[in-house]
C-alpha cells in the first residue's frame, strides 16, 4: 500500500446479525488521505461493513481498531431522507454541526459561517436559502456532503452516493469526491453496487462478489485476470480519453 | 364577550384548552411529518382505556390514563418493521384493542355520565385541577421541545446519520413519543379522543400547507390551534353547539383553507 498511515484496521473480523454470518475472515485497512472503494452488489455485505466502521454493529470476530479514531462525516442513501420536511439547504448543512455541539448548546454566527463553506465548498454555495426537497438529486447530495463536511471530518463515508442520478450529475459527485481526496487530502471511504464509480477515483479497492473478496491498490485490484476471475465472466479494462473504463463480458479482440 | 368570560367553566375551559392546543399542535408538525398521525389516535384511545380502567377500579383517572398512554408511546417508539409486518400494524391493532376494550369495561361500570365523559370528553366540565394538570403537562412538553428542537429535527429527519454521529436515536424517538402520549392523554380527559387527535394533527396540516419553512410551521400551527379552541367555545356557546365537534370543525376547516391560501400565493 502507498499510504502508510493507517486509521481504521479490520482484522479477519466476521460480521453478521445474530447467528447470521455476513462476511467472514476480513481484512482491510484506511490509510489517512486514502480513497477506499468499497464495492459489491446489493446484499454482498457493504451496508454491513459500514455498519461496523460506525460503530453501530460490533464484529462477531476479529477486530476493528482505530489509530486515533477522526471525527466521521457521513453521507447516507439520499433516498434514505424522507425530504417532506420543510428544511433549508442550509439548515441541512447546519445538522452537520449538531453531534459536536451537544443538544443544548445555540447556534453561533461562527457555525453558520461554517455551514455557509461547507455549502460553498461543494458548489452550492448560492442555495442556502431553498428547501431541500426542492433541489435535484446531483443538489440535494452536494448538500449532503456539505454537512458531512460542516464537522470538519477527518473520514468522509459515502454510502451509494450517486443512486439515482443522471450520468452528468453522476459525473459531478464522483469528480467533487476526487478533488476533495486529491486537493484536500480528505479520507474517502466510498461503499457502492457500481464499479465504474470508484474506478477512476479510488486509491485503493475492496470488491466482494458472492463471498469473495479482492482487495489492494487500484492499480493491483484492476487487473482483468483478476476481474474475470471475480466475476466469472471476462472483464476487460480499456482506457478512453485518459479515463480507464470497463466492459463486461466482451470477447477478446 | 365580557359575560362569556365572567363564566369560570368557560375559563377553565379556554385555560385547558389553549394549553392542550399548544403542546398538542407543536407535537403534531413532528407526527405529520413523521407519517405516524394514527399514533395520536392509539394513545388517545389508549389514554380513554387508561381512564376507563381506573373508573372501574376508583383509581386516579387522570394519572392512570397518562401512565396507560406513556406506556403505549413507549412500546410504539420500541416498535421497528419486521420482514412481515410494518409498524402501522401495530398502531392498528391498539387503536381496535383499546377502543374494544374501553367500551367493555364502561358497559360495566356504573355511571353514565362519567363514561360519556370518558369517551367523549366535555371542555366545559373541567375542574380548577384538571386546568391546572393540563398547563402543567403543555408547559414540560413545549419546554423540552423548544430546549431540544434542533435533536428532534435531526432524529425526525435523517436517523441514519444522527446514529452514525453517536446520537441516542431511540432515546429521543422515545422522549418524543412520550410527550405526545403525556400531551394526548392530558388532553383525552378533557375535550375526548377526537379533539385531542384533531388538535394533534389538523393545525399542523395547515400550517405546513400555508408555509414553506419548518420554523414558521412550528409557530403557526399553535396559532391556529389556540384561534380555533377559543373561536370554538366562543361561538359554540353564542350558538348553542356542542363545543368539541364544533372546534374539530373549524380545525377541519382550517386545512382546506390554508391549502387555499398557499394556491393563491404561488
Amino acid at each position: 500500500m502507498k499510504h502508510a498511515d493507517p486509521l481504521l484496521r479490520f482484522d479477519d473480523v466476521a460480521l453478521g446479525y445474530g447467528e447470521v454470518p455476513v462476511l467472514t475472515g476480513l481484512s482491510f485497512h484506511i490509510c489517512r488521505g486514502e480513497f477506499l472503494g468499497i464495492v459489491g452488489p446489493n446484499g454482498s455485505g457493504k451496508t454491513t461493513i459500514l455498519r461496523a466502521i460506525l460503530n453501530l454493529l460490533k464484529p462477531s470476530a476479529g477486530s476493528v481498531t482505530w489509530s486515533g479514531r477522526p471525527t466521521l462525516g457521513y453521507v447516507p442513501q439520499r433516498e434514505r431522507i424522507d425530504t417532506i420536511m420543510p428544511v433549508t439547504a442550509m439548515e441541512v448543512a447546519l445538522m452537520g454541526l449538531a453531534p459536536r455541539l451537544g443538544p443544548l448548546a445555540r447556534l453561533r454566527p461562527a457555525d453558520r459561517e461554517a455551514a455557509r463553506r461547507a455549502l460553498d465548498r461543494v458548489g452550492v454555495g448560492d442555495l442556502g436559502a431553498r428547501l431541500f426537497r426542492d433541489l435535484s438529486g446531483g443538489q440535494q447530495q452536494r448538500v449532503l456532503i456539505a454537512r458531512a463536511l460542516a464537522s470538519e471530518p477527518g473520514l468522509l463515508v459515502l454510502d451509494e452516493p450517486t443512486n439515482g442520478m443522471d450520468l452528468a450529475s453522476e459525473h459531478a459527485i464522483v469528480e467533487l469526491l476526487t478533488e476533495l481526496n486529491r486537493n484536500a487530502g480528505l479520507t474517502i471511504l466510498l461503499v457502492t453496487h457500481l464499479l465504474p464509480i470508484v474506478l477512476n477515483a479510488a486509491s485503493t479497492i475492496l470488491l466482494i462478489e458472492d463471498g469473495r473478496v479482492l482487495y489492494g491498490d487500484a492499480e493491483d485490484v484492476l487487473q482483468e485476470e483478476k476481474l474475470s476471475q471475480l466475476y466469472r465472466t471476462p472483464v476487460r479494462l480499456a482506457t478512453v480519453g485518459g479515463r480507464r473504463t470497463l466492459v463486461v463480458g466482451a470477447s477478446n479482440g | 364577550m365580557a359575560e362569556i368570560l365572567s363564566l369560570e367553566f368557560m375559563r377553565l375551559a379556554a385555560v385547558a384548552g389553549v394549553a392542550s392546543a399548544l403542546a398538542l399542535s407543536v407535537l403534531g408538525v413532528y407526527v405529520v411529518l413523521k407519517r405516524v398521525v394514527f399514533v395520536g389516535l392509539t394513545l388517545a384511545n389508549v389514554a380513554t382505556l387508561g381512564a376507563a380502567a381506573a373508573l372501574a377500579l376508583r383509581m386516579p383517572i387522570e394519572l392512570t390514563a397518562i401512565v396507560a398512554s406513556l406506556a403505549a408511546a413507549a412500546a410504539l417508539a420500541a416498535s421497528t418493521a419486521s420482514r412481515r409486518l410494518p409498524p402501522e400494524s401495530l398502531i392498528g391493532w391498539g387503536f381496535a384493542t383499546a377502543s374494544a376494550v374501553t367500551i367493555l369495561i364502561l358497559s360495566r361500570t356504573p355511571g353514565d355520565t362519567d363514561a360519556m365523559r370518558l369517551l367523549f370528553g366535555n371542555v366545559l366540565a373541567i375542574s380548577r385541577a384538571e386546568a391546572v394538570m393540563a398547563v402543567g403537562v403543555a408547559g414540560v412538553v413545549l419546554a423540552t421541545h423548544l430546549v431540544f428542537v434542533k435533536r428532534f429535527v435531526l432524529v425526525v429527519f435523517d436517523p441514519d446519520t444522527a446514529r452514525a454521529a453517536g446520537i441516542a436515536t431511540g432515546a429521543w424517538v422515545l422522549l418524543l413519543y412520550l410527550t405526545i402520549g403525556a400531551a394526548t392523554a392530558a388532553a383525552v380527559h378533557e375535550t375526548g379522543a377526537l379533539l385531542a387527535f384533531a388538535l394533534l394533527t389538523l393545525p399542523a396540516m395547515a400550517a405546513l400547507l400555508a408555509t414553506r419553512a419548518l420554523r414558521a410551521a412550528f409557530v403557526l400551527a399553535p396559532a391556529i390551534a389556540v384561534a380555533c379552541v377559543l373561536g370554538g367555545l366562543i361561538l359554540s356557546f353564542v350558538w348553542d353547539l356542542p363545543t368539541g365537534p364544533f372546534t374539530v370543525a373549524l380545525l377541519a376547516a382550517a386545512v382546506p383553507a390554508a391549502a387555499a391560501f398557499d394556491r393563491l400565493r404561488r
